[in-house]
Order: C-alpha cells, then structure tokens, then sequence
C-alpha cells in the first residue's frame, strides 16, 4: 500500500495534467503519441527514421520467394521461421539480420537446395558433366531470378567457383554441387533485401527514383508479396516498367492474380491486427471446435474476403458490408451455415444481419476477445484506431487499481460499463465501449449467441466521436455507418500507405495523402483506383531520402 | 555493445564504503571466498506476484523457505539463493503513464525505453549482453555469445524483448527448442559435420564480401543493420571454428514432431527443453551467458497443463485480477502459476548442480541464476522481486532474505551493478542511475553503490 501510493505520487510529478486515459487491450499497432488526450480521427503524424533504402523481406515473404524459385518450401523441409513482428505503423517491421536468423537463413538454404537440386539439374537444357559451361548457363537464368535483376559477368564467374571445388577438391556428386551453388545465391543480400536506391543513396531530402529492377520488386513485393514473374523481370530488364502506362497495367495485372491474397492480403491480416489469432489463448477445453485448422481457416477467409471483393465490387463499402464468406466445414459451422460440399473451403453468402463485412468474420471477432470471453474493449478499440484513426493513449498506469466491484454474473457488456466508469477512463471509453458492444451478438469464436447468462445481448449504440454520430443495434448495423463514414474512407488510404510505404507517415505526406483520399472519396471508395493511384505516385516509384 | 564496453575503462571508483554487508545472515557455502561468477542465466517472468506467497515473512535467514509457497521448489538450494524486496524500476515510474508495460526495455538496461524509434525498443545495452561481452574479453570466446531463448513470443513482440547489444538492437529469442538444439549441436556424425562446415565456409566466404559491397551502396541511416548482418556472419564463422559439445537428447513436440507453436499445452514441454538446453550449453561451455524471458511480454497463455482450477485462463488475465475481490480465484491460480515458475528455476539448478566444476564444487557453485519479476503487482514495477541462486564463486553472500522496502526502494541499477561486480566487472556504474521524474531526464552517475549481497 505504502509503495501503491508512492507510486502514484511519483507519476502525477512526472506527468501532471497529462494524466489521462483509458483502461483496455494494448496489443497490436496503432500509433499514437503517449500520454496525449483521444483524438477522435486525428492520425498520427510524427517525424520518424523509418525510410530505408534497404528493406528486408519479410519472413513470410522470404519462404514464398523461395518456394516460388526452387519449388521447395523453406518450412516444409524443416526450418521453422518466427512470425513478423509488427512496428509502430501497424504492418510488419524487420530489424537487422542477427546471427541468429543468418543462422537460420543459412541452415535453411542449405535443407531447400539440397531437396531441390535434383529437380533443378534436370530442367536444365544442358549437361553439368559433360558440358563445362552448363554451370555458367545454370548461375546466370538461376541467378537472374534469385536476385531479381541480370548478374554481372564477374558474379557469374564468383558463383561458378564453389561448383567446382565441390566436384573437383571435395568429391562432390553433381547434385550435391549445385546445391551448394543454390544455397550460396538464397543466402545473398539481395536475396534477403530488396533496395530502394536508385543511382545511390542520394541526399538528405532528395527524391530518387528507383530503377527499373527495384521498382518492379516493389510493386511484385507489395501485390503479390513475392518476387516478379517472369513477365514483370523481362519488363525490367527492358527498363520499360519505368513507363507510367506500362507500370500501371502491370499493377493491374498483379492485382486481378490470386496471388495479391498473399501480398496485399497481408495488409487486409495486420490492419485487423488478426495477425496473432493463433496465439490468443483459444483452448479446445473451452472451445470444442477450436484447432490450428481452424485458425488457418479464419485467416486464410479474410485474405480471400478481401481480394475477391477487391476483384468483385471493388469498394471498400463492399469490404465493410459484404455477405461472402469463404469456410472450411468447421468454420461453416461457426457460422451457423451449410457448407456447400462438405470438405475444403468454398463460398457461401451469410444471411445474418449482423454478419455484415469483414469485422464480422470469425477472425476478427475472435483475435479481439478473451481466450473464453468477448472483448467490446478490443474490439472497439480496434476499429476506432484502425478504422477510424483515432489516437488513444494507453490507460493511466493505475486503472487497474482500486476496480469498482463487478458481479461475475453480470454481462460482459455491465462488466465493462461498470469497470470502465471511473472518469479518468471515460475520455476513451466513452469512444471505444459502443463498438465494442455493436459486436456483442459474437462469442470468443466469433460464434453467434442470443442471450449471455440468460439474459438477452443488447447491442446497441450510439457512434459517438465520428461524421456519422448515429444510433445503431448490432453490427450489421455499424458496419452499415462505418461504410458511410468519410474519416473512414480516409483513414483507409493512411493505412495502405502505411502498408505500402512500409514507414508511419510524416508531415511532408500530408499532400500526397489528402490526394489520394480526396480522390478516394470522390471515386466512392474505388479500391482497385486506389492501388492504383497510389502505386503510380512519387511515394511508390521513388524513395524519399531521411 | 561496444560503446559501453569501452566505457569499462572510465576509472573504478572507490566502492570500499559500499561493500560493507549491511545485512547477511547466512550461511553462504562460499562465506569468505573472493572470487566471481563464471556463468549468468537470467530468467525474467511478468504480470506481478502475489508477494505474500513469494516473499518469506520476515528479512534474514532463508532456512524456513520451504513454507514460502511459491518460492518452495527452490528450498534445497536455500544456502545458496538470495531473495531481494524492494528494487524498484524508476524508469518505469518516471517515463511514461504505461508504468511497467515498458518495463521489459529498462530491466536488464537500466536505461529508458528509446524515444522515437519506430517500434518499443531499448535504448542501451543490457547487462547480459554487456557481461557476455566482458567475459568473452577477459576468458576468451564461447562458440556462442550468448544464448536467448523464449518460449511462444506472442503478440507482444516487443514486449518479450529483455536483451539488447545497443539502442534499438534487440537480441531475438528463439522460442524453438529444436533450432536452439542443432544451433548448439549440430546434427549427425562427425565426418558428416566436419562436411558441413567446410561447406559452410564456402558459403559464407562467397556471401560476406558481396553484404560489405551493399553497405557502400546504402546511406548513412541503413549502415548500422549491414554491419549488424556482417557481425552475425562473423559469429556463425566462430561458431564453425569450435568443436561441437556432447548434445542432451534432441527436443521434440509433444506428439514427436518437429517443433512448431500450436498451442499452451506445448509451452510445459518447451520450457523444459529450453531449460535443459540452457543447462547443456553452459556444461559443455558453448556459452557463459544466457537470457530467457519465460512468459514474457503479455503472457497471453494459459497453463492448461498444471490442470488447476483457473488454469484455463492467461498469465496476464491473471496478474491484472490478482487483487480483484469480485474474482477471488484469480490470485490463487497466479500463486499456482508462478510456483511452476520457480519449479522450471529448480530444475535448472538440479542440473547445473549436478555438473562438478574442476576445481571442486558444481557448476551451480559457480554461477547465478537470476529471476526477476518485471512487474511487482499488476502493471507496477515500484519493487521487483528478484531471486538470484548460486554460489557465485563465493562473491554474493547467499542464504538470506534482503528487504529494502522499510528503507525505500532501491534503484534497480544497483542490483544491475552488482551483477556486473559478481561477474568480475568492476564498472563504476551500470545504466542511467539518475532519474528525474519531473523532466523525464535520465543520466549516468557513478556514485550508485552496490546492493548490500556481497561476501
């Protein structure tokens, strides 16, 4: 008690009138300054050290990179990649290579080439053995795709090397030589980095625009979250991806693939912060159903979701509203719907209400919860930042002391109202509670359920601290305002900026971003216009010197 | 973590005052002896203790710390442990509203969290790396640096981060046993690793050169993170150099698979694998220096696996409805929890003790075994409790019970500076020892004395 009180001394000292917050979940993204009042739609912008010239794959796009190269995956052949962690702009940040991880980068190039070396030899056109300059022919077309722009001579001739001290010093059979060749190019830097550097580095404040190689790595990177295809390195090669034409058809050739579900599909997975559902705490103790499969399932339906809305309608109305949903039979089940065929996964069209857009699938509702119980507090906060960009701070270091008194057979939705009733906690609750309550119809699992300890769910509200402040009852119907809502449609294209852009924005992108989002608004929220606006723009095609 | 090793050469200050032992009534089995510890493993858990259940009643001897609940899987090791109350994080206190939520970037630092960086990160060296750096000067190189191992980093990955070589460098964990197992001991037989190595270096030889030719290329700003990559490069090509240990039996999934996290019942059987990792590497001296943050960051996991009533439910969820009176289970479960916690320390203490030092004793006698808490209760970090166990070469003055609270909390960098003098880092200070909670300014003094543990 004696150090409780001291400590609260101690904290109005250093913080006097800035004491002011809310009680609620901390995890995921969402910038904000510290200590600051909520800012209803006010999105942060801070200066920052974020812009590179060097960005490290992810580790999800590394294992698909290589996948896609040598036809092995890096994690089936045993070598097991941490998840992306997240930085302050809500999307995944990479640090530097440890030795850990170059460790691992090493163990693991070591596992794919062995596993795909004889696959490779035989698809060459030539003979190791019997032809000396096959090997020669191998490194340059291998090579080429490995770091995604043609090799110079003299790297040709440094990767030909360790071929032949295999086979000839270390007697080596031709497989076993190639595989040490492919290992050596998967452990390259740009193999592990893309650069955004153009002629060099460039001046503090300078503007350089990317070449030809680099910009179509970005753009593949960022659609489809792996390297460019064939068509796109040719058109590198040719230096023609440099035409704004030319780099916006193949944006939207990107776009119309499959594979923008993993590239731009991770953005839809981080922005509702569902990134971490496997890691919540859901036990098949509590929930019968619950499984990996399952959690995979959950994930995999909100990339597919999103980019065939994105193909479909194309609106991100549409995102906010859709009735399609892509389940597995377990998760049909979740849904309370029929599937179509009863294994794999297929698409059905939810009649709920309240099913209403992509904050109402399963993965959403239950990445924001308790592992056994709802979270209005997640929930809400997670749409009032994420959607909305509303800055709240954390709470004050002591909303966890002296709680009011809860009855544990209250509902979730008293639970909270109670607990979060204290005035210092208003400020943000007042904002992040109603939200969360829309989603209350939804259990852990983001099962549907009528009535919590016998009593019937209230999930109605008002969508306080917004340009819709209107009453609501459930989540259908606050998915319906949020669709409405222009600061949402703002805030959209802030966060595929962030995404895109791999940084938090700054005050010299405040013109760009009101650009885009002007144009966003105008188009009634055109997603794939968007894209496409934005990968066209200075932001995209050049890199803005620190 | 270069800078502040250098800075080890900022004169030693006269600390004779400091050393005289305030309190200490133990019977250390090294009572009288002068040397440091050879070895440091520091095990950090989270979410705050119910303290009447960690702490022995009164400050002294530890002989009745069998009755101590949570604290009692550690009674046969009484002789040689030393329980401290009253070590507060300041920094906590001093930087921001979110008091021990950053706590994790300060513990091991002793500095504030860094202002400005794009995600939570640190913005100094932390003692561990700092120590592993001083010993590898004074002892010669380990085949590892260091070793940090985690068990299911969770959606907190900042907040599992204990360990850092500088400002914004965190050192990752690995929270696979079974890659933390072929790091240290490869796989296969020797003619077959001796191929991998040579193999290796091939590979290496044929890749450093081209990341020195990137770092010409990049600005200024992306510098630090080539160097970092030709730094890790370097590492694994000592790691080639050194013969590989006697390996312990390789960690599998509870169902005999390779690992990956799926669920909580796991975390039981990785945390026993890593800890039995931790233990085989300092045996075989493939390392001196070795962090794990266990259940770190939010601990958003439940324990199922100790199959107690609340089990259910997570170590965070836990640590916030302690003192809850509408949730009367929740502070029982988390006392539950945390004895599990003391019961994995055990464990690394039977196995350390079971390895004889050549010189006599065991590997136990010559090492400390920290666990400290980031938080006190809930999400403060005004007096964390720490439990340090081993001989330490006979510097720490182990049996006893030391409680600051009655003389106001301690600076946790005290505790942090007397790690660094138990391991035979005779530093000045450690960490920013100056906190002005007013204007959030941070500073390194040198008059900071050590805790009143020492021999």
């Amino acid at each position: 008690v004696t150090l409780a009180k001291k400590s609260t001394g101690l904290r109005a000292l250093a913080l006097g009138a800035l004491v002011l917050g809310c009680y609620g979940a901390i995890d995921g993204g969402g910038a904000g300054p510290r200590g600051e009042p909520a800012v209803p739609g006010a999105s942060a912008r801070v200066a920052h050290d974020g812009v590179s010239g060097l960005v490290r794959l992810t580790n999800a796009q590394y294992v698909r990179t290589v996948t896609d190269l040598v036809g092995v995956d890096p994690t089936a052949a045993g070598t097991s990649f941490p998840r992306d962690g997240v930085g302050s702009h809500g999307y995944v940040a990479m640090g530097a290579v440890t030795a850990l991880e170059a460790d691992r980068f090493l163990r693991s190039a070591e596992e794919v080439a062995s596993a795909a070396a004889p696959a490779l030899r035989t698809g060459l056109p030539c003979d190791l053995d019997a032809d000396a300059s096959c090997v020669s022919t191998f490194v340059r077309d291998f090579g080429h795709r490995a770091l995604r722009r043609p090799l110079l001579d003299d790297e040709v001739v440094a990767l030909v090397a360790p071929f032949t001290v295999a086979r000839t010093e270390w007697g080596y059979g031709a497989d076993e030589a190639l595989a040490v060749v492919v290992a050596t190019l998967l452990v390259q830097p740009e193999a592990l980095y893309r650069t955004q550097l153009g002629d060099g580095p460039g001046a503090p404040g300078a503007s350089v625009a990317l070449g030809a190689h680099e910009l179509a790595s970005r753009l593949s990177y960022f659609v489809w979250g792996t390297a460019p295809d064939p068509a796109l390195l040719a058109l590198a090669d040719r230096g023609a991806i440099l035409e704004p034409a030319r780099l916006e058809a193949e944006a939207r050739r990107l776009l119309a693939d499959p594979r923008s579900e993993d590239g731009l599909g991770d953005m839809f997975v981080y922005w509702l912060g569902v990134q971490t559902l496997a890691e919540k705490g859901k036990t098949a103790e509590v929930h019968p159903a619950w499984n990996d499969a399952l959690a995979a399932a959950m994930i995999t339906e909100i990339r597919s979701v999103a980019l065939a809305t994105l193909r479909e309608e194309g609106t991100l109305d549409a995102l906010l509203t859709t009735r399609r949903a892509y389940v597995t039979p377990e998760l049909a089940e979740i849904y309370g719907v029929t599937h179509p065929t009863g294994s794999g996964a297929a698409w059905v069209d939810l009649a709920d209400p309240d099913r209403r857009g992509l904050l109402t699938r399963a993965a959403f509702l239950a990445t924001h919860s308790l592992p056994a119980e709802s979270s209005p507090i997640r929930r809400g906060k997670i749409v009032r930042t994420r959607l909305m960009c509303d800055v709240l701070p954390p709470p004050p270091a002591n909303a966890m002391l002296d709680l009011p008194t809860v009855d544990p057979l209250a509902s979730t939705r008293e639970k909270t109202t109670i607990l979060t009733s204290p005035t210092s906690c208003q400020s943000c609750h007042a904002l992040i509670n109603p939200v969360g309550f829309a989603f209350e119809r939804f259990d852990a699992v983001g099962r549907r359920r009528e009535v919590e300890h016998g009593q019937p769910i209230d999930a109605t509200g008002f969508l306080e601290g917004s340009d819709v402040e209107r009453s609501f009852d459930g989540s259908g119907e606050l998915t319906a305002l949020l669709a409405e809502s222009e600061r949402v449609e703002r805030c959209f294209v802030t966060e595929l900026f962030r995404f895109g852009t791999e940084r938090l924005d700054t005050a010299g992108d405040a013109p760009l971003l009101d650009a885009l989002a002007d144009d966003f608004v105008a188009s009634g929220g055109d997603l794939r216009e968007l894209v496409i606006a934005f990968v066209t723009s200075e932001a995209f095609t050049h890199y803005q010197v620190p | 973590m270069r800078s502040l090793s250098r800075r080890t050469m900022l004169e030693t200050l006269g600390l004779g005052g400091a050393l005289v032992p305030l309190v200490g009534l133990g019977s250390s089995a090294a009572a009288g002896a002068t040397g440091t510890a050879k070895r440091m493993v520091i095990i950090t858990t989270t979410n705050g203790v119910a303290p009447e259940h960690f702490f022995p009643p009164a400050p002294g001897s530890l002989a009745d710390l069998a009755a101590t609940r949570i604290l009692a899987p550690l009674a046969p090791y009484r002789d040689r442990t030393i329980v401290i109350r009253g070590v507060g994080n300041a920094i906590c206190e001093a930087q921001s509203a979110l008091d021990g939520h950053d706590s994790n970037l300060s513990l091991l630092t002793g500095v504030p969290r860094l202002e400005g960086a794009t995600s939570r990160s640190a913005s100094g060296i932390s003692v561990d790396q700092f120590l592993a750096d001083h010993l590898a000067e004074r002892d010669g190189p380990t085949a590892f640096h260091d070793l940090s191992v985690a068990v299911m980093p969770n959606g907190h990955l900042q907040m599992n981060k204990i360990s850092f070589t500088g400002p914004d460098q965190p050192v990752p964990t690995d929270d696979d046993p079974y890659n933390v197992f072929t790091r240290l001991f490869g796989g296969g037989d020797l003619a077959q690793a001796e191929r991998l190595r040579r193999q290796r270096r091939s590979v290496l030889d044929a890749t450093y050169p081209r990341v020195a030719a990137l770092r010409d290329r990049v600005g200024v700003g992306d510098r630090p993170r080539i160097d970092a990559h030709l730094q890790a490069i370097r590492d694994i090509e000592r790691q080639l150099e050194v013969p590989a240990c006697i390996a312990p039996e390789m960690p599998l999934a509870g169902d005999g698979s390779r690992w990956s996290w799926t669920s909580p019942a796991l975390i039981e059987i990785a945390t026993v694998a890593q800890i039995d990792l931790i233990a085989a590497a300092l045996g075989c001296g493939a390392t001196r220096i070795a962090t794990f943050p266990l259940m770190s960051g939010g601990g958003e996991a439940p324990y199922p696996f100790l199959g107690v009533p609340g089990s259910e439910r997570t170590h965070h969820d836990l640590g916030h409805n302690a003192d809850n009176v509408a949730d009367p289970g929740a502070r029982e479960t988390l006392v539950q929890y945390d004895t599990w916690h003391a019961r994995m320390i055990a464990r690394l203490c039977d196995k350390l003790d079971s390895i004889p030092e050549p010189e006599g004793g065991t590997m136990l006698d010559t090492t400390i075994v920290a666990w400290v808490q980031q938080m006190t209760t809930q999400h403060e970090a005004t007096s964390i409790p720490i439990v340090m166990i081993g001989g330490a070469g006979g510097y720490l003055r182990t049996g006893q019970y030391v409680d600051y609270t009655m003389a106001g909390a301690q600076p946790l960098q005290r505790w942090l500076l007397t790690l660094c003098h138990a391991m035979g880092a005779d530093v000045p200070s450690f960490g920013a020892s100056q906190i002005h909670a007013r204007d959030h300014t941070f500073e390194l003094v040198n008059d900071v004395p050590l805790l009143e543990i020492i021999s």
